[in-house]
């Protein structure tokens, strides 16, 4: 088996007296989606956050195709290739769709201390961000000003930031979550045609899409790890069922409409 | 220097505490319910001055000019209300600074162009301008005791209405977080007059009572505006409480520091040097802490989330 | 990689910016040549300040409108400027290759110190922070007692370049202002759009976006902060041979706040607006000033009356549009 793309070991975390994160272990492997449920406030936002380092874990460490980056900034850790979809779609409003996604690729580049060309202007950058437009489906609207797309469209620019920057891993916290039925589908689409190419830690409440994205699942509830495994094992633990996915997996399997 | 002279310096800097508390508790409060930046809140200092000794030279009496100099503030604090900063409320900050400015501007002027450049002169009354004795042998100033008991009671009355009442609670919930207030269905213009020109008028009093100390001019607002928006970045903003400690503390250091620092300095450095040094070091005191404190807590002493 | 554009380099956008800020520059000049033909030599001096102004709030627009840095300490940068030309010149050290180089890195220095103190917080306590550093360098300077002390001291000579006394005139010292702020606005205009312009451009509205792009929001505010203090000392030390006088009022709060109020009322993020505005409040004090002692009152009731009056800033008043890449 090839090394982990990540690796969580022992990782703590507090919010005052609410203990968040407990003790949580998880890897993710190469290629892999690896999801992430559990019920509303069992920790997967924070987790994801210190992941990707918007929050410090207390202890325990964060570890990236090897490399310890408990103590990087956000910065330091997306340019080693982690690229998150937030919860609550997080663009630049007031930038074109095309500006949102240049901007994401010259974050992968050193060239924005000394290259004096107009960063619109260059062909190269172009070329690239309508690449990753045109994934998402985007191609035509990346003359518009973020704030005027619709919401599932600002979710799937977002998704265009992330792949622009050819991530090692994608962190995408709920890329469904307050999108209308096609466009969820559409996503879903997507993100299974990346499979296999990008490894991804997903969360997700629309269990249709996580069952039919995830190889594994690790399911977190009050902040530890109750049960990690592929899904047929996941769907089959009675805990699981009990404490979680009752509701959903009957959804999911008894056809509500 | 001996221990009562420290004593009195102590006392003297509670006193100006107390002056900025005055002023900074309004500013505090309008900036932590209305997220609003008044830079012209050192005005109402000035107008409650101006008007003070204006009718208190009018009634040849200093209570009737009290209540009249502060009641007329109160009432102009209402209209620069009324008529600029309702409309600013709703803008960005940098709007509310260039407006707030431009009222600075118009004030100061108009209070030249009545009163004249040069300061007036404006006296604590007879009765109230000899000694109190502190010890058998320490007289103080009853007037500036009164200003740190009036300081005092002004907090504590304004622990009551926050604490205690229906209105203090909104200002506390709308200093956290504005949408509960909204929620509950109260009319935020409303209980925005009330704060201001409450603010207003303990800015006002903060004029009146300091003025017979100080000298009274048109700009006498401008740095006690700046000392104001210390007082309440240091204390954090929204926290009467917080303003409360600041002021104190803001108001010591600094009397401490003129008092003291190049008496102090000539120890260190030699007499020459800490002649020329010692006056800027004690100038700089405040806004030397100011910067310690906030690297350490960038959210200030008590922040508003949480404590008022 | 290729690094040869095909497209035009010049986008429309850019364009724009660049030609508003040449006409900008060409009024200026314009406005000298008339003056000197005129024989006006009172405003002659007063195209210059209005240059020499326009530089410090240029460097403050960017500051607040490309970096979204509301620094209220301003004035000490600029009061930096000021007393190194008046210490260089003192001792001889007329030339102002060195006294504006020596002034912009003094200050971008002392800025590289304070800058990161303020830095750790936005906002309201941002702007205190950086008053609080201003004011500090006031009272340095008001103890400077061998400079002047609380009075300030006259320029010993005016400055020279490679031997010629380039600023020998009122004249002439508007004439190289105004070229130095053709160079600032347009290299300014220039950036807005370049790479480092469009990430911290995208910083004022989301920086938790900018910094998961993998850009470290800090270093790049710093490095605005700290040009930004540069390109403030080589006003300072214009304004010291305009004033051919320097004090610590240079280095007054209340300079700051003026400061502050130009580039408001040119338009946060509209450059050549802040020259527009510079020279409406400059203009405002010399002519109303003429008449009134109390010019400041017309001075407040325009500027509330242009807040009140939404979004009329100067800028958007002259079709100025907002500077950078065009989203
Ligand atoms: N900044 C914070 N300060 C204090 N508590 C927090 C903070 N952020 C989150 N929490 C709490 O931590 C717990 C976990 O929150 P988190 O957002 O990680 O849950 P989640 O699993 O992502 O939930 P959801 O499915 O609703 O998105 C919740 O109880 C939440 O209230
Ligand atoms: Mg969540």
């Amino acid at each position: 088996m090839s090394d982990p793309v990540l690796e969580l070991e022992h990782l703590q975390m507090h919010f005052g007296a609410l203990h968040v994160t407990r003790d949580v272990s998880i890897e993710v492997r190469p290629g892999e989606v690896h999801a992430l449920i559990g019920p509303n406030g069992a920790g997967k936002t924070t987790l994801i956050s210190q992941i990707s380092g918007q929050l410090q874990p207390h202890s325990g460490s964060v570890i990236l195709a090897g490399e310890n980056i408990t103590q990087l900034s956000v910065a330091e850790r997306a340019r080693r290739g982690l690229s998150r979809v937030f919860q609550i779609s997080n663009v630049i409003q007031s930038y074109s769709a095309l500006a949102n996604v240049v901007l994401a690729i010259i974050g992968t580049e050193d060239g924005v201390w000394w290259r004096w060309r107009p960063a619109l202007s260059d062909t190269s950058l172009a070329d690239r961000a309508m690449n990753a437009l045109a994934q998402v489906g985007l191609a035509d609207k990346a003359q518009s000003i973020a704030s005027d797309l619709s919401y599932g469209e600002r979710r799937a620019l977002e998704l265009a930031i992330t792949l622009a920057q050819n991530p090692r891993l994608l962190l995408l916290d709920e890329p469904m979550a307050g999108v209308g039925r096609e466009e969820s589908g559409a996503l879903t689409k997507l993100l299974a045609s990346l499979k296999g190419r990008v490894s991804m830690l997903l969360i997700e409440h629309d269990m249709n899409a996580v069952f039919a994205l995830a190889d594994r699942l690790t399911v977190l509830i009050g902040g530890a790890v109750a049960l990690t495994g592929p899904p047929a094992e996941i769907k089959a633990s009675p805990l699981v069922r009990q404490a979680y996915l009752g509701e959903e997996i009957q959804a999911a399997t008894g056809g509500a409409a | 220097m001996n221990s009562s002279l420290v004593l009195l310096q102590l006392l003297n800097g509670l006193q100006l505490g107390m002056v900025l508390f005055l002023v900074a508790a309004g500013l505090t409060l309008v900036f932590g319910v209305m997220d609003f930046i008044n830079l012209a809140h050192g005005v109402q200092y000035t107008l409650g001055a101006y008007l003070t000794a204006a009718s208190t030279a009018y009634f040849a009496n200093f209570g009737i000019g009290l209540i009249v100099g502060l009641a007329s503030a109160a009432v102009l604090g209402y209209l620069l209300e009324l008529l600029v900063f309702r409309v600013l409320t709703s803008r960005s900050h940098l709007e509310q600074v260039l407006g707030t400015f431009g009222v600075i501007l118009i004030v100061t002027d108009a209070m030249k162009l009545i009163f004249g450049p040069a300061p007036i002169s404006f006296s604590a009354p007879e009765a109230l301008s000899g000694m109190v004795m502190l010890t058998p042998t320490l007289a103080y100033p009853l007037w500036r005791m009164l200003i740190i008991l009036a300081g005092v009671g002004v907090a504590l009355l304004l622990w009551l209405l926050v604490a205690r009442t229906r209105i203090g609670m909104l200002v506390r919930a709308g200093s956290t977080d504005r949408e509960i207030v909204d929620l509950m269905g109260v009319n935020i213009d409303r209980l925005f007059v009330l704060v201001f020109v409450f603010g207003a008028l303990l800015a006002a009093f903060a004029g009146a009572m300091a003025g017979p100390l100080i000298s009274v001019e048109p700009t006498m607002g401008d740095n006690i505006v700046i000392l104001a928006f210390v007082v309440i970045v240091v204390g954090g903003i929204g926290s009467v409480r917080g303003a409360f400690f600041a002021a104190i503390l803001i108001g010591v250091v600094d009397v401490l520091g003129r008092a003291f620092a190049t008496t102090l300095l000539k120890s260190v450095i030699g007499a020459s040097a800490a002649t020329a040094a010692g006056p800027a070091l004690a100038s700089m005191l405040i806004y030397i802490l100011m910067v310690l404190i906030l690297m350490a807590r960038p959210a200030g002493l008590f922040s508003a989330s949480g404590a008022t | 990689m290729n690094d040869m554009n095909r497209a035009a380099v010049v986008n429309p956008a850019l364009k724009q910016d660049l030609l508003t800020g040449f006409a900008v520059i060409g009024a200026l000049f314009a406005a000298l040549a008339t003056a000197q033909i005129a024989g006006a030599p009172y405003l002659t001096s007063l195209i210059g300040r209005i240059a020499i102004t326009s530089i410090a709030a240029l460097s403050l627009s960017f500051l607040i409108g490309q970096a979204g840095l509301v620094s209220f300490g301003h004035a000490a940068p600029i009061g930096i400027g000021a007393y190194v030309a008046l210490m260089l010149a003192a001792g001889g050290t007329t030339d102002l290759s060195i006294q504006l180089s020596a002034a912009f890195i003094l200050a971008a220095l002392i800025a590289l110190i304070t800058g990161p103190i303020a830095l750790k917080t936005r906002g309201v306590t941002f702007i205190m922070l950086t008053l609080a550093f201003a004011q500090m360098f006031f009272y340095v300077a008001s103890s400077l007692v061998s400079w002047g002390g609380d009075d300030g001291m006259a320029l010993a000579q005016r400055s020279t370049l490679f031997g010629y006394q380039i600023l020998r005139t009122d004249a002439m010292l508007a004439a190289f202002s105004i070229a130095l702020l053709a160079v600032i606005l347009l290299a300014n205009t220039w950036m807005a759009h370049t790479r480092f312009g469009l990430v911290l451009k995208a910083m004022t509205e989301n920086e938790r976006r900018v910094a998961a792009n993998g850009f470290e929001v800090n270093h790049f505010l710093l490095y605005a902060f700290v040009i930004a203090a540069g390109v403030a000392a080589v006003s300072g030390v214009l304004l010291a041979n305009q004033a051919n006088y320097v004090s610590p009022a240079y280095l007054n709060w209340h300079r700051s706040g003026e400061l502050i109020v130009i580039v408001v009322l040119g338009g946060v993020g509209r450059l050549p607006g802040a020259v527009l505005a510079s020279a409406l409040v400059i203009l405002f004090e010399e002519f109303l000033g003429h008449y009134t002692e109390y010019w400041k009152l017309g001075l407040g009731l325009t500027i509330v009356a242009i807040v009140l009056l939404r979004g009329r800033d100067l800028g958007a008043f002259f079709g100025v549009r907002n500077q950078g890449a065009r989203p």
